[in-house]
């Protein structure tokens, strides 16, 4: 195929600097942004997906299905199921069975003036890290029953101000209640981060409440079937089973409004930054209309001159873009977003690099039609007329 | 056989609600190594003729045989291709590409060629000598003045060798000595190579330098005269 030489392409890109300046700073904008609104939401999907595994399930409340905060069931039924299930998975004779209490009430550091938000608190027992494997106990010990201890998420400690590293002994108030911080925990890019842990007895006892909210289940040769089975012969404990990716996944749908929003906001931004950049490039190309027709009456076919066109569009926007989608990640790497759920992590992966680049070629294409559409709808000796 | 048959070329353009019969049943032949000045009045249709026979533009009606070629029966991009192979075109402008120096835009058209890079070379370095511009092959048209310009526009007109070399009014934007070096050039050309020039001048003294001087008027030949 004809073509220009690529040496000529690019020394085009030296005239009218200012302008291919403009469009570089366009189209980095916009791929700053996409990459962003993409870190951020694989960064809620990791969140929300990272703790599922397919061999858990969660027995809680029938009718609460959507949230584990609202459901309740009756204290007795981690025994009954493990009676009643066989096949669920065990490790040095523990059965991975791990009743919990999902609340979320005010927290503050002590002496604090007034409690700042709502910490996400989860009553656990001895089983607990048999069914959350991404948790890390990173410092202190495992909180002892009746003894007002309690252990933190290192993005639940930040998010009140203390520092993780120099955590452990801190107190904090919960719900009026004074506890002690005895150890940290880590779950990177898991809502448990943001999470705090204590014996279930104790917030049973501090809620005053007779029920608890769930049971994780991980199973071995039992299928979630098996479970449904039980909860259908007791009825009367009024149960209902989700499979933990279900349950998960039903978080990120509850979540589909903020995500579409975050994709639109960001894309409509985006695209406002790549159509300045490419109407910066369309004008310096414009000016190109008789110099294009020029090109024609040498004999360069026009697909030729299009495609000169469209790949200095592609040289600068995409490397802008690119770039744009690398500053990014630099800029706002591994920074933590809250959420309702806890936090997660900004996700600046392969997907969001990838995304920029590609937003860099649709720039690129969108200027490169802007640029030449006017010397392609005059026929040729109009353009060579024109100055 | 004539280089350029034309038979009663018509080229109409809507204006308004009105069609303008630019060229009107136009007959011309041009004989191969002939050097024709085109004159007329402005707006008489010298440039549309141009174009016509550079394969630029497309005639409404009539026949035209360029070099053996129909070029009705060509498409857009087989007019460039042919273009490249048979037609040098001179611009009044000159229209060289101002990021490339002088050899690169005399190089530009050979690219199309199906040479070797020292062929290339070669033909590039003879046609620039040729257009005495041999000591300019770096500089970048803004580095030149407007008679060297237009030597480069020559240049690289002439690089493919083509059967036929059209030049739209030339010397309209040079003073008097650069208009002379240039004439001075096309007639070297003619004289020595046998190039076959169609060019179009307002000026008689211009006109003057060629073989035969053919007037356009209300779309048609008005007088054939021979110049010397
Ligand atoms: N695209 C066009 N549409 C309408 N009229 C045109 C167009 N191009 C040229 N003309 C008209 O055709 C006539 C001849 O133009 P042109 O060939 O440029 O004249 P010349 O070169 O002899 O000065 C002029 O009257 C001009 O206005
Ligand atoms: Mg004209």
């Amino acid at each position: 195929m004809t073509m220009l030489p690529l040496e000529y392409s690019l020394r085009g890109l030296t005239r009218g600097r200012g302008r291919t300046l403009l469009a570089l700073a366009g189209s980095l904008v916009a791929g700053a942004l996409i990459a962003t609104a993409s870190a951020f939401l694989g960064g809620m999907e990791a969140a929300l997906g990272s703790t599922a595994s397919p061999s858990r399930v969660i027995v809680m409340g029938a009718g609460s299905e959507e949230s584990l905060e609202r459901s309740e069931i009756g204290a007795r039924v981690p025994g009954i199921l493990s009676a009643s299930v066989q096949g669920i998975r065990r490790t040095a004779g523990m059965e991975h069975v791990s009743a919990e209490t999902h609340v979320a009430l005010p927290i503050m550091v002590e002496g604090a003036e007034a409690a700042s938000d709502n910490g996400l608190v989860r009553g656990i027992g001895p089983a607990a890290l048999l069914v959350h494997p991404v948790v890390r106990l990173t410092g202190g010990r495992w909180p002892e029953r009746g003894a007002s201890e309690i252990i933190a998420g290192a993005s639940a400690l930040r998010r009140l101000g203390i520092d993780p590293s120099t955590a452990l002994g801190s107190r904090i108030v919960l719900a009026g209640a004074p506890l002690t911080i005895v150890g940290t925990m880590q779950a990177p890019g898991s809502t448990v981060d943001g999470e705090w842990w204590m014996p279930l007895e104790d917030i049973t006892t501090l809620m005053r409440r007779e029920t608890i909210s769930c049971v994780i289940v991980d199973l071995d040769r039992a299928t979630i079937g098996d479970v449904q089975a039980f909860t259908l012969s007791r009825l009367d404990l009024e149960l209902a089973v989700l499979a933990e990716r279900d349950y998960y996944a039903s978080l990120l749908a509850f979540f589909a409004p903020v995500r579409v929003l975050v994709a639109v906001v960001a894309t409509l931004m985006a695209l406002a930054a790549a159509l300045g950049g490419a109407s910066a490039l369309a004008a310096a190309f414009s000016e190109r209309v008789r110099e294009n027709a020029v090109l024609e009456t040498l004999g360069y076919p026009r697909h030729a001159v299009i495609l000169d066109v469209l790949l200095q569009c592609t040289i600068v926007a995409v490397s802008g873009a690119a770039v744009g989608g690398l500053l990014a990640r630099w800029l706002f790497g591994g920074m933590l977003v809250e959420f309702s759920m806890g936090t997660f992590v900004l996700q600046f992966d392969a997907r969001a690099t990838l995304l920029a680049v590609v937003t860099g070629f649709i720039v690129a294409i969108i200027a490169a039609f802007l640029s030449t559409w006017r010397w392609i709808g005059l026929p040729t000796p109009e353009a060579l007329r024109t100055t | 056989m004539s280089l350029i048959d034309c038979r009663s070329l018509c080229k109409d353009y809507q204006r308004g609600g009105e069609v303008v019969h630019v060229l009107d049943h136009l007959d011309l032949s041009i004989e191969r190594g002939s050097y024709t000045a085109l004159m007329g009045p402005s707006g008489s249709g010298k440039t549309t003729l141009l174009n016509l026979l550079a394969g630029i533009d497309r005639a409404s009606s009539g026949k035209l045989l360029v070099d053996g070629t129909d070029l009705a029966q060509l498409d857009r991009n087989q007019l460039a291709g042919w273009r490249s192979r048979h037609v040098g075109y001179v611009f009044q402008l000159y229209n060289l590409v101002p990021v490339l120096s002088a050899y690169e835009n005399v190089e530009l058209p050979l690219l199309l060629h199906d040479l070797t890079a020292a062929e290339r070379h070669r033909r590039v370095v003879e046609a620039l000598e040729s257009v005495d511009l041999a000591d300019r092959h770096a500089h970048l048209p803004r580095q030149l003045s407007g008679g060297q310009e237009q030597r480069v526009a020559i240049a690289r007109a002439l690089v493919t060798q083509p059967a036929l070399l059209l030049a739209d009014e030339p010397t309209g934007d040079l003073d008097r000595t650069n208009a002379d070096a240039v004439m001075d050039l096309f007639g070297r050309l003619h004289a020595q190579r046998g190039q076959t020039i169609v060019m179009v001048t307002h000026d008689d003294s211009i006109a003057s330098r060629a073989e035969r001087t053919v007037r356009l008027e209300k779309g048609r030949l008005a007088t054939m005269e021979a110049a010397r």
